[in-house]
């Protein structure tokens, strides 16, 4: 067992370092233990509040990078109420996440716009200003702009191959670079010399955790506030319903045929917007009315990606609404926005911001699976529950 | 005015009375059930039948409750005829109600045990006190009687309920078979009276005693609920009182009071545990607060000493206590200071009345056993099985089914854990008194932010406002001795205040002239205690009491539920009159602290004081054999005969006085002993201030800042001129105390100055000798020089400006707290430390806001409102790592600087710190000369070596030698605000006995007989108060060698009496006879 050989050294400037991501107020917490007591998703292998921000507040940066507990903190809200300081811990595992996401990410981009608001607008304007560029180039020296004389309906069909390249790249890229940080995690949190090694056959037996977590979301059914899994899951689905009809289906979508409304290519559409908007409206509703803990303290970056959402997916139909009322030059400017707002937010916020969650926290759900089930198979009286 | 015979004795009785009356006034007592002083005449339920003959006409048999005394009838109360028509009732009665408590007691003493008749398991015995009391008394006749015959019935108007009740439950309270009659007229519950002395855990009626030992011991009537005063009806008490002391027409007075000086003492409120919702105190019924617990296992408790729960009245077997309720949170960030100590107090309570196997388990964030003895105490409430958890329980469960209650807390190793107890403690804190702002608005006072009364360190028991003072918890959460301390200090400020005017408004005590007993028969009077049920609870008292009227010369024998009562002493007063008693017993505690009060009872009552003796039957009896009622019963018993036996022979003694030396010594010039030369010297004394060192100040020459932002130094300056003006205060610098000999009021002390010697004479000893820093021996102290204490940091971070930043580099601090405190050796608290070490990281963080900060440490004791400054500590970010005894902090030497590795209790882990510097709170030790100093005075040392006071709780600056008294760090570690209390309180404490002018001296000390002492000197040497010496003189021709007693240094010990080989010493009150009568009274030899 590593633990008590040799002893992490304290790193006293761990916590200034966090709070560039963030707060992380511990308000004179007198570490009583309240938070982790309220918290309905602790068990005895992953405690939280408490012992995260013991790890902070001691400056123990390895044990802290190497925890998976913030992620299995889904935000709700109970420490802070419950909170006799009013230290506000779920602002601080907030933060602890954004702090985490930066070690995560190896580029160094995700920690500067984590850590700068400045880097983090900047770069969602850099790239729709790109966007606007492409358009511009496209329409000047490739198909002419379209002034008068459109026929089609859309008068999309001119845009292939160009519009798949394109949105291959917005798509595919962002995803893969998240996923080149999923050894980066491993080796954080379960690699290491001083943690036992854990047999990959359990890697193996415990993978459907990744699969059901991503899918379900089922984690967030144990948490006390019931009404945001069903909002949060019906986003998902339909962000994950337009990707893949993005990634998959472009063409069968990006057409001037008219279709009857009956027509999957339309209610699919449709439902996968539903979606989209019911749950990006359930979030942004419940963060304006701010009424309970878990939507207090609402900072610009926690909204950027679900406005994003919104704004995407507003656009998107209001071009196909215009199509379909055969309002062409409008459904195309419109259409010119809907890319302009949907590239930086699947470039941007995908792999740097918040979206990244997507990955990491199924990831997380999976290896504390993992750990768990390690520290069963693991022979009497070696307990692994808190290995670091 | 008629008269008639009653059971052929004569009896003269006014007009109109109803023949039970004159028959109880002819000494007689019939059974009565439908009959009520208060209410009208009945006649319904027979029982008081009696055979009346009136002259001429044959006897027949009449209810004397509404019968009248008619002049020249006779009146037969117990012949064959009545007593079987009450017989016949009875069987009735008993066929009707057979379950009444009531009716079962009056059949069983009219000799009935079963009834011949079928029985009807009714609930009413139709007597009509409720209709009656309802009507007649209430005013309102809700209820009455419907129907004649078998079908009369109790009922409201129309069987219906309605607004006329108003549901005072009076019918319910008078019904002798328990019924709830008010249910019959209204469908409201009846809500009693709460008694607020038992915490609202039981009721009281609206006239009542307020409790047991209140002073004064009288009724009073609840302006709120009485219904005479609110409604003009009902006005029972007045006519049951027989001492006519009911005054319905007192009203509320406005005094006017000329005073000098006001001294503030209206206490705390305790948190209204309602305020913490999820711990469910006043929604689950088995969460009750500590105050109501101490209620509970109080002996005049709701439940007589019980300890039972709430919801069903069953014993528990899993008792929770939950600390920090309504204390250090964010509303109020103070600690209570007393919690975690009374939450001890009544776990070992509890596991003394119910058992070993009693699960206790407190839980608690820091166990804040920072005074005398207190950690002492915390340690053996674990070895008696008291769990102490470390988690804030933020809510309580209820299990439906059974009331139980369920915690869930986190262990410290993070593991979430459950358990289930019967009933949850909830340690309240406390909070400043109610409507505190018009108080001080009052009085013109400031608060603090807490809202507590505003005091400064250096002015403790004094307000914001000239000649206001306060005292207790008003001015900061505090226990018993300390609330005690900071009254007497208030006291000692007033009094220097008023000097001019003390004693100007006394009445001295005048005691009736002594009755001369010599030559009578002893009379013997004994008095057993019950003690509430400390005694009763054990031992048989009546079978005890009954007891002593057997024995020989005892006149009186009877028993008092608290015999220290105020109204007990008037009755003892009586019965030593009524009587003529000559010697008085009481049974019941110790003489250590009762036997004052019961002396000064016989001089009230005209009788010397030493004809008095008590028998132990509580400390030494009914505490030590709680287990074994009949035979403490027994030993009661053989303790009484043997207090009789010695009771006999006891002699009246002479009261004596001595003049008193109006000049005070105060020992060591520290903090403590400055304070108190001069707050004797503002009260108009002369002081003698002795200090060993060269210069005053003490340990307070080494403070060069507070948490506050007070400054030492000058306070320290400011100390040493008012003293060098004061001509009252004489200053020995460089001294040693070589001897000193007398007593109280007058003793005479040499002291030894650069080889001269100089005597004094004064009346009190004050010692405040001080306490030294322990110099540690661990942690690398001494072998690097990176490795100070708080208090060389504190030097440092005052003198030396580049300690925080050599060659400009952030510096890492690492203290390390408890550094020979609580450990094997010095298992004490050192009080201080946890303050000091936050003061100085406080500090640090000041002058350098990037040095790190890490506090090492095993329960941060920051009591008071010093909480605050260990959460603004925490807020500037310095670290806070606890660690365990057995797993102490490492420190290893690294490059220039050091390596520290702790072992984090919560993450289960040990982690290493780079420090540059490594301070250690070393904690306070006494002197090691005490010992010596403590001879001189002969006064006891605790096993610590820190001076014993008479008292912890009530005593705390007083020692067992009258006339010596104690302050500062030589009774115990404590901080500057202390110090100067206590050292204003021993300044107080002193000056009631410099401000008489003589004083009164026990009679029981020794006595030489001339005659028989052959002068052999044995008693001089064992005199452990050195009161014996030896005298020669000139007697038929020759040199007669005897030994002579000091008065006033003669403590009685006995010790002379003793070890003298002829009968040539022996102590009043214990001499031969007496204690040769003792032994065979206790042997059963006579």
């Amino acid at each position: 067992m590593a633990v008590g050989i040799l002893p992490v050294q304290s790193d006293p400037t761990l916590l200034e370092d966090i709070r560039r991501y963030g707060k992380f107020d511990t308000e004179g917490c007198y570490q009583c233990g309240t938070c982790t007591l309220s918290c309905d998703l602790c068990t005895d292998f992953a405690n939280f509040p408490r012992r995260s921000m013991r790890y902070a507040l001691l400056g123990l940066r390895a044990p802290l990078q190497g925890s998976l507990e913030p992620w299995i903190c889904h935000d709700c809200g109970d420490c802070s109420i419950a909170c006799p300081r009013h230290a506000e811990p779920r602002i601080s595992m907030h933060t602890l996440r954004r702090f985490l996401s930066a070690q995560y990410e190896w580029t160094g981009m995700g920690g500067r716009l984590l850590r700068s608001r400045a880097w983090h607008l900047g770069s969602l304007a850099f790239a729709a200003v790109f966007v606007v560029a492409l358009i511009l180039c496209y329409h000047l020296w490739y198909v002419g702009l379209p002034v008068s004389g459109l026929t089609t309906a859309m008068g999309l069909e001119h845009m292939f191959p160009i519009m798949t390249y394109f949105t291959l790249t917005v798509m595919l890229f962002p995803f893969l670079l998240l996923l080149t940080r999923v050894f980066r995690v491993w080796r954080f949190t379960m690699g290491g010399e001083d943690r036992p090694s854990i047999p990959f056959s359990v890697y193996v037996e415990e993978a459907w955790t990744y699969a059901y977590q991503s899918v379900t979301h089922s984690m967030m059914k144990k948490c006390p506030e019931k009404g945001r899994w069903l909002g949060h899951w019906l986003m998902a689905l339909g962000v994950v319903m337009m990707l893949t009809i993005k990634v998959f289906a472009l063409r069968w979508f990006q057409t001037d045929n008219i279709y009857a409304f009956y027509n999957p290519q339309r209610w699919l559409g449709y439902l996968a917007a539903g979606f989209i908007f019911y749950g990006v409206g359930d979030i942004l509703v419940k963060r304006v009315k701010a009424n309970k803990e878990i939507y207090k303290e609402t900072h610009l970056e926690d909204v950027i990606f679900p406005v994003l959402l919104l704004l995407t997916a507003l656009s998107g139909m209001g071009a196909h609404i215009l199509r379909y009322s055969g309002l062409a030059y409008a459904a195309l400017i419109a259409y010119a926005v809907h890319v302009i707002i949907a590239t930086p937010m699947l470039v941007v916020e995908m792999p740097f911001g918040s979206w990244a969650h997507m990955i990491y926290r199924p990831l997380a759900l999976y290896f504390q699976a993992v750990k768990e089930r390690a520290a069963q198979l693991a022979p009497a009286g070696e307990a692994i529950g808190h290995v670091v | 005015m008629p008269t008639l015979t009653i059971n052929n004795a004569q009896i003269e009785v006014e007009e109109g009375t109803k023949l039970l009356h004159a028959v109880e006034k002819a000494g007689v007592k019939l059974p009565t059930l439908c009959h009520h002083k208060a209410l009208t005449p009945y006649g319904a339920c027979r029982l008081c039948v009696v055979e009346v003959a009136t002259p001429g006409r044959p006897a027949s048999v009449q209810a004397a409750c509404s019968y009248p005394a008619l002049d020249g009838i006779s009146v037969t109360t117990h012949s064959e005829r009545v007593l079987r028509a009450r017989r016949i009732v009875a069987e009735l009665l008993l066929a009707r109600c057979p379950e009444s408590e009531v009716v079962k007691r009056i059949a069983a003493e009219l000799g009935v045990k079963e009834t011949r008749i079928t029985k009807k398991n009714d609930d009413c015995i139709y007597c009509g006190l409720c209709v009656r009391m309802c009507e007649e008394r209430m005013g309102r006749a809700a209820i009455g009687f419907t129907g004649r015959g078998p079908k009369k019935k109790l009922q409201a108007p129309f069987g219906k309920h309605n607004s006329v009740c108003w549901t005072c439950g009076a019918c319910n309270f008078i019904c002798p078979t328990g019924k709830q009659v008010s249910s019959l007229a209204t469908a409201g519950t009846f809500d009693p009276i709460r008694n607020i002395f038992n915490m609202d855990l039981d009721s009281r009626s609206a006239t009542y005693i307020p409790y047991p030992q209140a002073v004064p011991n009288k009724a009073i009537i609840d302006r709120d609920t009485c219904v005479h005063l609110n409604y003009d009806d009902c006005g029972i008490c007045e006519e049951v009182c027989e001492a006519d002391a009911i005054d319905f027409n007192q009203k509320a007075t406005t005094v006017e009071l000329n005073v000098g000086a006001v001294i503030l003492a209206p206490g705390y409120r305790t948190y209204d545990a309602k305020g913490s919702k999820d711990l469910g105190y006043g929604r689950l019924p088995n969460v009750v607060n500590a105050m109501e617990f101490e209620r509970i296992l109080s002996a005049s408790g709701p439940f007589s000493g019980h300890v039972l729960r709430p919801s069903d009245g069953q014993t528990p077997k899993r008792i929770g206590f939950i600390q920090c309720v309504g204390s250090r949170d964010s509303e109020r960030d103070y600690c209570s200071s007393v919690c975690c100590m009374y939450a001890t107090k009544e776990a070992l309570m509890a596991k003394e009345h119910l058992g070993e196997n009693l699960q206790c388990d407190i839980f608690f964030m820091d166990l804040r056993a920072f005074s005398k003895g207190f950690e002492q105490y915390y340690n053996r409430a674990r070895e008696q099985g008291v769990e102490y958890i470390r988690c804030r329980i933020p809510k309580i469960e209820e299990v439906p089914e059974t009331k139980n209650l369920i915690i869930n807390y986190l262990a410290e190793n993070d593991k979430k854990i459950s358990r289930e107890y019967d009933l949850v403690v909830l340690s309240v804190g406390m909070q400043p008194p109610k409507e505190v702002k018009a108080f001080s608005e009052k009085f013109g006072i400031a608060l603090n932010p807490h809202d507590f009364c505003h005091t400064s360190v250096f002015k403790p028991a004094e307000t914001s406002r000239e000649a206001i003072f306060v005292a207790g918890p008003f001015a900061e959460p505090k226990d018993i001795p300390e609330t005690v301390m900071q009254a007497s200090a208030a006291a000692g400020q007033v009094l220097s205040l008023l000097k001019d005017a003390r004693g100007t408004q006394m009445t001295p005590k005048v005691y009736p002239p002594e009755r001369d007993v010599t030559g009578e028969e002893p009379r013997i009077g004994v008095f057993v205690c019950h003690c509430g049920t400390n005694i009763a609870g054990v031992v048989n008292v009546p079978s005890v009491m009954e007891y002593a009227k057997t024995l020989p010369n005892v006149v009186y024998a009877g028993a008092n539920l608290y015999t220290c009562s105020n109204d007990t002493q008037e009755a003892i007063k009586a019965t030593i009159n009524e009587h003529h008693l000559n010697r008085v017993i009481v049974a019941s505690c110790t003489p250590r602290t009762h036997e004052p009060l019961f002396r000064n009872t016989m001089r009230e009552a005209g009788l010397n004081a030493y004809l008095f003796e008590m028998a132990n039957i509580r400390d030494q009896c009914s505490w030590v054999h709680m287990q074994e009622p009949e035979r403490a019963t027994e030993k009661s018993k053989d303790l009484v005969r043997m207090a009789v036996a010695k009771a006999r022979l006891l002699e009246p003694l002479a009261q004596r006085s001595i003049p008193v030396n109006k000049s005070g010594l105060v020992i060591g010039g520290g903090l403590a002993g400055m304070t108190a030369a001069l707050s004797l010297a503002h009260q108009g004394f002369n002081v003698h201030l002795v200090e060993k060192q060269n210069e005053l100040g003490g340990n307070l020459k080494h403070l060069h800042y507070l948490l506050g932002g007070d400054q030492p130094q000058a306070e320290l300056n400011r100390l040493r001129l008012e003293i060098s003006r004061n001509d009252r205060i004489c200053v020995y610098t460089g001294a040693k105390l070589e001897k000193i000999d007398g007593s109280i009021g007058d003793f005479t002390t040499t002291i030894a100055l650069d080889g001269q010697t100089a005597t004094v004479k004064h009346g009190t000893i004050i010692v405040a000798t001080g306490a030294r820093e322990h110099h540690p021996t661990e942690y690398l102290y001494g072998q690097h020089k990176r490795v100070i204490t708080q208090r060389e940091l504190e030097e440092r971070l005052v003198t030396d400006d580049a300690f925080l930043k050599p060659n400009g580099k952030q510096k890492t601090v690492v203290m390390i707290q408890c550094v020979g405190s609580r450990d094997k050796e010095r298992p004490y608290c050192s009080r201080v430390c946890c303050a000091e070490a936050i003061k100085n990281a406080l500090k640090i963080k000041e002058l350098s806001p990037g040095t790190h900060v890490y506090v090492l440490y095993r329960d941060i004791r920051t009591y008071g409102f010093k909480e605050e400054y260990y959460t603004r500590a925490r807020q500037l970010g310095v670290a806070f790592v606890r660690y365990e005894e057995d797993r102490k902090p490492e420190v290893a030497p690294n490059g220039q600087g050091l390596q520290v590795t702790v072992f984090d209790q919560t993450l289960g882990m040990p982690f290493t710190i780079a420090a540059d510097a490594v301070v250690l709170s070393a904690g306070i030790q006494p002197h090691e000369d005490n010992k010596q100093l403590a001879q001189l005075i002969k006064v006891p040392l605790n096993s610590e070596g820190f001076f014993l006071e008479a008292h912890m709780k009530l005593r705390p600056v007083d020692f067992m030698t009258d006339g010596a008294f104690l302050c500062g760090l030589a009774h115990s570690p404590k901080n500057i605000e202390e110090t100067i209390l206590q050292a204003q309180a021993a300044a107080a404490r002193a000056s009631t006995i410099l401000s008489r002018d003589r004083i009164e001296l026990e009679g029981n000390i020794s006595h030489v007989v001339d005659a028989s002492c052959d002068g052999c000197a044995y008693c001089v040497d064992t005199c452990p108060y050195k009161a014996i010496s030896m005298v020669e003189y000139m007697w038929q021709g020759g040199v007669k060698k005897v030994v002579e007693t000091n008065d006033s240094g003669c403590k009685g010990c006995g010790c002379c009496q003793a070890t003298c080989p002829k009968n040539g010493i022996f102590v009043y009150g214990f001499t031969l006879a007496e204690i040769e009568a003792q032994i065979h009274a206790a042997l059963g030899v006579s």
